[in-house]
């Protein structure tokens, strides 16, 4: 098999992702109330605090609105409950059937969650703008501060995709997937910097973040409201290439010893 | 009466055995579920280290409200994880099996389930605040405090729970869709484990209507800063209030689900 021919087999799975994730509008609509009531609340955060506690960070109320808007915008657009789907076949033993596929389960998963994620993206963009941009009370980023987002989103969404499906294998080690998604996710909020900016954390913790791949899904794309200088946004965009090579190096190792523990001893 | 109780306790005590049987399940999930609150917590702490207050809050009060969300989560569903699968019930037909039964179902579907995470949350408020107090040195509460704390944290339980029925309940209207259900509790939770004090009349019209995350975690922390009767009496009366709105409006979507089967 050539690589045109995987490519068109991770194309459909992606299609059929792309239809899933369409035909759900009620989830969508779900998501846009979320997204819009999280920012609301962490707008109305940001308005109280005094502008003289964040000035010395180089940063202004209303950055710090686009920031978390931009940075919840890529947690939203990544389906996250696909791991669910993960430890229900890993439980009912369905997974035997994807693997006898001549084909990487984790790639094709990955791809059809791809396809979704495409959908919540191109949902949630418009939305996003208006949100961060009502209540910010200003537009903070340039068309080529959005393009940059835009340019490094596809890597956010890959990266935090291949997360969530190692959360779902997980119920082959831990009793449940569930712990590893909550300890995951926070991970992903907490050193991913998804509510504040990396220069509010104390520099050990900063420095301990940017030595893991969660700060590549969220604060790199955050990174381009912030008024970053271009050096900064390209240490920030290469920090990001080089944590998804290592992402997709460490999926396809790690497949291999989910394969050795489906067929040796299925689920914990 | 007491047969009604009785036939409660005897459904809490078998979801209770059921733990028995899988404890490494029990502790597993506690645990992660304190591990993942304290990440959470660590953003606020992170928060207040650059910013002293934000109108009179500060860390002190957010550590107070995390305990109080926390335990409040925790005691529902631990108890009447339940309310959470009336939309896996109502879709897939299995609520049948309560509504065919002599009593109420809706106390029987609560109790049909417990979530063994939730115990981490209920242990995650003392161990929150003795952290807190005792190793930071942060003075987060006194004992005079803790009799208000614990009335507090029952009737914002009910709170909780009453929200959560609600919320749930619309899955009769809505084909039993479970994840717009999720999507509204996951609201419920952002709502109140975040900082409402000060924030703009758009959100507090949210949070004292809708999604009455305000009784739950806003109100209860005031009272605890500043006690007086008329807020409590807010709280008291919106405590009856929803739990009232819960069951009218289950009991309104089992008439439409029962007219529907028909």
């Amino acid at each position: 098999m050539n690589t045109r021919h995987n490519l068109s087999v991770l194309m459909t799975a992606m299609i059929m992702g792309l239809r899933d994730g369409w035909s759900e509008k009620l989830v969508l609509l779900g998501t846009l109330m979320v997204y819009g009531v999280i920012i609301m609340l962490y707008a109305g955060v940001m308005r109280m605090i005094p502008p003289a506690d964040i000035a010395p960070l180089g940063l202004t109320q209303s950055q710090m609105i686009w920031y978390i808007a931009t940075t919840e915008f890529i947690l939203f657009a990544a389906p996250s409950w696909g791991f669910k789907d993960i430890q229900n076949e890993i439980n009912t033993e369905q997974v035997h059937l994807d693997i006898i596929r001549p084909f990487s389960p984790a790639l094709l998963r990955i791809a059809f969650w791809y396809g979704e994620a495409i959908v919540r993206f191109c949902v949630l963009f418009p939305f996003y703008i208006l949100t961060a941009t009502y209540f910010a009370e200003a537009f903070e980023p340039s068309l080529l501060d959005l393009l940059g987002i835009i340019a490094c989103a596809p890597l956010s969404l890959f990266m935090a995709l291949v997360m969530y499906y190692a959360v779902g294998t997980s119920c082959l080690w831990v009793v449940q997937s569930e712990p590893a998604y909550w300890v995951v996710h926070k991970g992903i909020f907490l050193l991913g910097a998804m509510i504040w900016p990396i220069v509010f954390y104390p520099d050990w913790l900063g420095a301990i973040s940017w030595f893991t791949p969660f700060p590549a899904i969220l604060a790199v794309c955050g990174k381009w409201v912030l008024g970053s200088s271009a050096l900064e946004l390209g240490a920030a965009f290469a920090h990001q290439v080089v944590w998804a090579v290592l992402i997709l190096y460490a999926l396809m190792k790690f497949e291999r010893i989910v394969l050795r523990r489906i067929q040796g001893e299925g689920a914990a | 009466m007491m047969s009604t109780l009785k036939t409660l306790a005897a459904l809490f005590v078998a979801n209770v055995r059921t733990y028995a049987i899988d404890k490494k399940r029990l502790y597993v999930m506690s645990l992660a579920m304190c591990l993942q609150n304290t990440m959470f917590f660590v953003l606020w702490v992170i928060f207040f280290n650059h910013v002293g207050s934000i109108r009179g809050w500060d860390l002190v009060d957010v550590t107070r409200m995390f305990g109080m969300v926390a335990s409040v989560c925790g005691l529902s569903l631990f108890f009447f994880d339940g309310l959470r699968t009336i939309p896996y019930k109502v879709s897939s037909g299995a609520i049948d099996f309560y509504i065919t039964k002599p009593r109420h179902p809706l106390p029987a579907i609560m109790l049909s389930s417990s979530s063994p995470a939730s115990l981490g949350d209920v242990f995650y408020a003392p161990t929150l605040y003795l952290l807190i107090q005792g190793v930071l040195g942060i003075p987060v509460f006194t004992f005079s405090m803790v009799p208000l704390f614990l009335l507090l944290t029952v009737l914002s339980t009910i709170l909780f729970m009453s929200t959560m029925c609600l919320l749930f309940s619309l899955s009769f209207w809505l084909k039993g869709n479970p994840r717009f259900s999720g999507q509204l509790f996951e609201m419920l939770i952002i709502f109140s484990c975040n900082v409402l004090h000060g924030q703009p009349w758009g959100v507090k019209a949210v949070v004292f209507t809708l999604i009455p995350a305000g009784f739950i975690s806003y109100l209860p922390i005031e009272l605890l800063r500043h006690f007086d009767w008329v807020t409590f009496s807010e709280i008291v009366l919106a405590t009856i209030f929803y739990a009232w709105l819960a069951i009218f409006i289950f009991n309104k979507g089992l008439r439409r689900y029962v007219r529907a089967k028909a």
